[in-house]
């Protein structure tokens, strides 16, 4: 937030005029988005499921999601098993904290990788114009031509089996992990950056930049101190409603048998995994199905809040 | 406007040009078709080496990919897999209208493709009737009754729905309503198929085999396009010309359909052509889950047994149907909005 | 606003069309729920395992296997042997009788010149059959195939060759008089029409119709030649998702299923159904690679490789993850008369792992729970494909490895990618692992196979080749040669007991689970007799209540 508000006062230097007026808006957007009944339940849920995964985190240890036992499969929730036992004897519990870092880690990196694709992209087509615009627009319509599921499909399979395991910050990361992260964001930054081409094409002709520009400003500070900061908007609302998109999607990607390979937990291998066991097994799809519907909902209902905070149309 | 369309579908040979390029160069250096040609133990190695060598697997990608695009009827191709080319080949290439040879089943791409069409269409235009009826009614209705308790429980609901994996729902629903239902002596619904092949094909064999499937798309999709509906509709209502209206005495209904409704559906024509092109893609999930005959189930056997033939003609008719759609909806768009102009 | 009503008619009207329907009940047929759907009808055009057993519905072979896997024959009056005369004393010839009064299903006669035909069909290069084994020119089998008169056909080999019985005219004879013209016309068979609709067949049933994507429908074949079928239909539908299958067979919607995981035998059990679990030849094993300079240095010492087998506990985990419906198979044969009775599967004992590990000279100094050599970590390349049994018994025994300081990276690949061959880089193929899990069998019922050859070890000059585990035994090598010339089943018998012995003791074969086929028979279906090689080989006398 520090970059935003520090970069929000650039047009100051030039204009000087109300100095007060990002901080006033950034009051009343946090007003407009604490009203939103909503976006505050989501916030406070999505608040829980970090902290469960992440305490959880240090109760249980990797060691603990990967034990197993196959003499104890299948068992039902209990004081030792919270949330039962798997098809091999693993805890539940300690694989849903597991899995759901892997799934958040997916959902946030590959988002993280489509914004920074998608802003690049949008930003040096709008900003320079002409035939890097076309070409840049070009690639970018063909790419949103092709359903993304397929799209999905066809690269995780060029891309299955070809990464090694990766060890990051001590842990052990399976190839496919960084697959899966790749192509979603491989995959999902076309939308935004239309988005934000259309932004900078009205912004280059807006008083500032030509301001910055008429003072000598190079292109690619303009770019960072007034068109970036100015586009930010979008990309916040894109980036919430994309971490939920992800983590479903990495979940489809796993039904489809080119997810996250196993032993290594994400909700969305879990939940294919307990798919042969929806009658005798209920808590095998329940847990990991539950958090993936309140983590995808309450990011969803956090987005809207910060879609409605950020527009400012909407004055409730 | 003329020059508008035609720049555009100039700029559209590229686009599938492109296309087709990346999706041709993932899809041959991904699987291998004769890997295992479906069976349980992988082929002989000599089987596989001579039939690599009469499907042309061995040449180099580049020249696979202009086969594909221009056809091989311009060199000597080995068809025996001998090693010695033997004849000329016999394929006329995309550009002239042939998308090459199904690997698995031995027929023209095209042709696997057609024979699934009709079954995609039935299954994904009956989700949309379904979407689109259950998003007018849900969103106009919280739009009017903004931030009564039944909008915050569609809305609830709907992002409840929308969250949850698609796979899981169809098969919770499967079930419940095929196998419990049954398991209680209540009539229930079959668990997948498109129809029960004893029973033969009947307008009631479809419809009671479409009824799982079809709700499971649309749950997952109204809650989408319902708040887009919701967010247009308020917009249109909270504007200055339908308070004129309304202060001019108009009754609230009629305030509502004919001046606000027409209002906002523009927006909705544009959502609406924007997923037309996707029906016929099919629901791929869906369609897997409940067995149904349909596009999406085919692209996911193809691909699994790296059919590059049936993938890449799949891929190219969406593709181009979506560009198709789009310069279909700025036609449109002209038409509603006079000031729009693209010259 | 009238068009929104109209649709909301149209949506409740399908609903209420579709709970209301009367619910479908199979009647005198039986409906297979099959998880693929076919690819090919023609046998020249399909490899899967689905296509191999449905041919016994529309499409009569030389003989087909019984439940006890006894050749049970059925265009030919008596399967050949030495004692009635169909084989010859040297086992280069082999003289089939036709039984009298064959006919295809249009009432043509079915003699001796279709099965001319079939291995003119097979041989041809033209026609590009999926396999060409074993009556290819280039595979060096058949020297000839003479019909002196209408009933009989006389096969003569180059060399004796033993594995004839499971390979020979067993997929299935082509009727001449549908498929001879088109070849004729065409100069190959591929884009027959009769390949996607054989409507003309010789078997119990004959095609009807197929629909793509859903079904198979075969009626009953009023000239079939042997006894009439007491079935109307076999329907065959393709149900892609095992649950949903599950659904399927729970809800009384299909008859019989296979590929059935075994933790879903005990429901369906409990909801009334019947498990056949059948001998198929499939034996989930490790592949261990041994090829020097691709696999771990370790992989080369007999001692690390028995180590393997010791320290993974298989008994417990087919005990329970597979609800001991099954055990660990001792050998490459097992579920069948050439396994050998002595070879047993290697026991669970980690200390004995950790002494030989130690023998071998890869000890822990390091501290870090690895073993290691000459600076060496002791960590292996466990690959397999994906498939959620298989990827649990990954975890498992990575796990019990590690228990005794062997450090096991798990590598997953789709199967299209696992079993790719060494040219397209296929990884078991190449060699780019150290244990390798997944199921084999030889040409079962006939115990011949390639993968222990040494001819067979895939390299840069001669990419063909199965043996991937790069073993090379020269008194294997032998008594394989000296198998696929004797004829005499007891003899060949023995030499496989030998072989098998052998095999055990290098260790080059560890059985995970003796991979039997489980069968899901409803019990509306009577004499419904599964054999694990040809499952519908009496599907003829199948009844439905």
């Amino acid at each position: 937030m520090t970059t935003q508000a520090h970069d929000n006062s650039a047009p100051v230097q030039i204009g000087a005029v109300a100095a007060e007026v990002p901080l006033s808006n950034r009051q009343r957007t946090l007003n407009r988005f604490l009203r939103h009944r909503m976006a505050v339940f989501g916030s406070t849920i999505l608040l829980c499921i970090v902290l469960f995964v992440t305490i959880g985190g240090v109760i249980y240890s990797e060691r603990d999601a990967n034990f197993n036992d196959v003499s104890r499969r299948l068992q039902p929730p209990s004081a030792e098993h919270p949330f039962g036992t798997d098809t091999i004897g693993r805890d539940i519990l300690a694989r849903t904290i597991y899995g759901g870092q892997i799934s958040l880690l997916i959902g946030v990196t590959a988002v993280f990788m489509s914004i920074t694709v998608g802003t690049t992209f949008g930003i040096v087509a709008g900003y320079y114009g002409g035939i890097i615009d076309a070409l840049l627009m070009r690639f970018t319509e063909a790419m949103l031509s092709i359903p993304t599921l397929l799209l999905l499909l066809v690269m995780a399979k060029y891309f299955a089996g070809r990464i090694p395991t990766q060890e990051l910050f001590g842990r052990t990361f399976s190839g496919s992990v960084i697959v899966i992260i790749g192509i979603i964001g491989l995959t999902s930054w076309m939308g935004l950056s239309r988005l934000i081409r259309a932004n900078v094409l009205s912004l280059r002709e807006s008083e500032f930049v030509t301001a910055a520009r008429a003072i000598g400003a190079s292109d690619f500070h303009i770019i960072l101190r007034h068109v970036l900061p100015n586009t930010i908007a979008p990309v916040i609302v894109a980036t919430t409603l994309g971490v939920a998109a992800a983590i479903l999607s990495e979940a489809y990607i796993s039904f489809l048998g080119l997810g996250v390979q196993p032993p290594t937990a994400t909700w969305g291998n879990m939940l294919e995994g307990s798919r042969s066991h929806i009658d005798n097994a209920p808590w095998l799809w329940f847990f990991p199905g539950m958090l993936i519907v309140l983590t995808v909902m309450s990011i969803n209902f956090v987005g809207d809040g910060v879609r409605d905070a950020l527009d400012p149309r909407s004055r409730e | 406007m003329y020059k508008y369309i035609i720049r555009r579908l100039l700029q559209a040979i590229p686009l599938l040009f492109v296309v087709s390029f990346v999706i041709f160069i993932l899809m041959q250096s991904s699987g291998d078709p004769l890997a295992t040609m479906g069976g349980r133990m992988p082929p002989r190695a000599e089987d596989r080496e001579r039939l690599r060598q009469s499907l042309g697997l061995n040449d180099p990608i580049y020249l696979q990919y202009i086969y594909w695009l221009v056809g091989n009827d311009w060199r000597m191709v080995d068809s025996t897999g001998d090693g010695e080319p033997d004849r000329y080949g016999t394929r006329r290439g995309v550009i002239r209208g042939d998308f090459g040879t199904s690997i698995i089943t031995r027929q023209p791409a095209m042709q696997v493709i057609g024979d699934r069409l009709e079954n995609t269409l039935i299954l994904t235009m009956t989700a949309q009737v379904i979407i689109i009826v259950g998003a007018l009614f849900i969103g106009i209705f919280s739009a009017v009754r903004q931030y009564s308790i039944w909008d915050h429980l569609f809305t609830t609901l709907s992002f409840i729905i929308y969250s949850i994996p698609v796979f899981l729902l169809g098969i919770i629903l499967i079930y419940i309503f095929a196998v419990q239902f049954r398991i209680w002596g209540l009539p229930h619904l079959p668990t997948a198929g498109m129809y029960d092949p004893i029973e033969g094909r009947s307008f009631g064999q479809v419809a009671r085999h479409l009824v799982l499937p079809s709700l499971t798309i649309a749950f997952i999709s109204i809650a989408g396009y319902s708040r887009y509906i919701r967010s247009t509709m308020l917009e249109v209502i909270n504007s200055d010309y339908i308070r004129t209206a309304r202060a001019k005495g108009l009754t609230e209904r009629r305030t509502l359909f004919v001046h606000a409704f027409k209002n906002a559906s523009l927006p909705l024509i544009t959502l609406i052509g924007l997923d037309l092109p996707l029906l016929i893609a099919g629901a791929v999930v869906t369609e897997t889950i409940f067995a149904w005959p349909g596009m999406g189930k085919m692209f996911i056997d193809h691909l699994n047994r790296s059919d590059t033939a049936v993938v890449m003609a799949l891929l190219m008719i969406i593709t181009l149907a979506v560009i198709m759609a789009q310069l279909l909806i700025d036609i449109v768009y002209t038409w509603l909005d006079p000031r729009i102009r693209y010259d | 606003m009238r068009i929104k009503r109209l649709l909301a008619l149209f949506a409740v009207l399908i609903f209420a069309v579709g709970a209301f329907a009367p619910v479908g009940a199979q009647g005198n047929n039986a409906v297979v729920l099959y998880p693929q759907e076919l690819d090919n009808l023609n046998p020249m055009y399909s490899s899967m395992f689905f296509m191999g057993i449905t041919t016994d519905l529309y499409l009569a072979p030389a003989w087909n296997f019984d439940d006890a896997l006894e050749p049970n024959p059925v265009l030919v009056a008596e399967v050949p042997s030495v004692e009635n005369g169909g084989l010859s004393e040297d086992g280069r010839t082999i003289t089939l009788t036709l039984r009298e009064g064959l006919t295809w299903s249009d009432g043509e006669p079915l003699t001796s010149a279709d099965f001319l035909f079939t291995y003119q069909m097979f041989s041809d290069p033209a026609n590009t059959p999926n396999t060409t084994y074993p009556y290819g020119e280039a595979d060096g089998i058949i020297e000839s195939v003479e019909a002196p008169d209408e009933t009989t056909v006389v096969v003569n080999f180059v060399e004796p060759f033993a594995p004839w019985v499971a390979t020979l005219f067993t997929a299935g004879i082509l009727p001449e008089h549908i498929l001879g013209p088109e070849f004729e016309a065409n100069g190959t068979l591929i884009d027959a029409a009769w390949n996607r609709a054989p409507t003309v067949g010789s078997g119990p049933f004959v095609f009807a119709e197929w629909e793509i994507g859903s079904f198979m429908r075969f009626v009953r074949n009023d000239n079939y030649f042997g006894n009439a079928p007491s079935l109307d239909q076999v329907i065959l539908r393709f149900i892609p998702e095992s649950d949903v299958l599950l659904a399927t067979l729970l809800n009384n919607e299909g008859d019989l299923a296979t590929f059935i995981p075994f933790s879903d035998v005990p429901a369906l059990e409990a909801a009334g159904l019947e498990a056949q679990v059948v001998p198929s030849g499939f034996n989930e094993q490790w592949v261990l690679n041994i090829r020097e300079g691709l696999a771990h240095p370790a992989m080369l010492d007999v001692r690390v490789r028995e180590a393997l087998a010791l320290a993974t506990d298989r008994e417990a985990f087919t005990e329970n993850a597979l609800l001991g419906y099954t055990y660990p198979a001792p050998g490459y044969w097992e579920g069948s008369p050439f396994a050998s009775p002595d070879v047993s599967a290697p026991p669970f004992d980690p200390e004995r792992a950790a002494e030989l590990l130690d023998e071998a000279g890869w000890v822990d100094e390091s501290g870090n729970g690895i073993r290691e050599q000459d600076g060496v970590e002791l960590v292996l390349r466990y690959v397999t494909n994906v498939r959620g049994i298989r990827q649990d018994a990954q975890a498992v025994f990575q796990q019990q490895l590690a228990d005794v300081g062997i450090g096991v990276e798990l590598i997953t690949y789709p199967s299209d990618v696992f079993f790719n061959g060494f040219a397209e880089g296929g990884p078991v193929a190449i060699g780019d692992y150290d244990i390798a899990q997944f199921s084999q069998s030889p040409s079962f019922p006939d115990p011949n196979t390639t993968v222990f050859r040494c001819g067979q070890i895939p390299t840069e000059d001669s990419p063909d080749g199965n043996n991937y585990r790069g073993y090379c035994n020269e008194a294997v090598e032998e008594l394989f040669a000296q198998s696929e010339r004797e004829t005499d089943f007891d003899a060949r018998v023995a030499i496989f007991h030998q072989i098998d012995e052998l095999i055990a003791a290098d260790f080059v074969f560890v059985g995970i689970w003796y991979d039997a086929d489980t069968w899901i028979v409803s019990e509306r279906l009577d004499n419904v007799a599964i054999s694990g090689a040809t499952p519908f080989w009496n599907v003829a006398d199948w009844v439905a209540n």
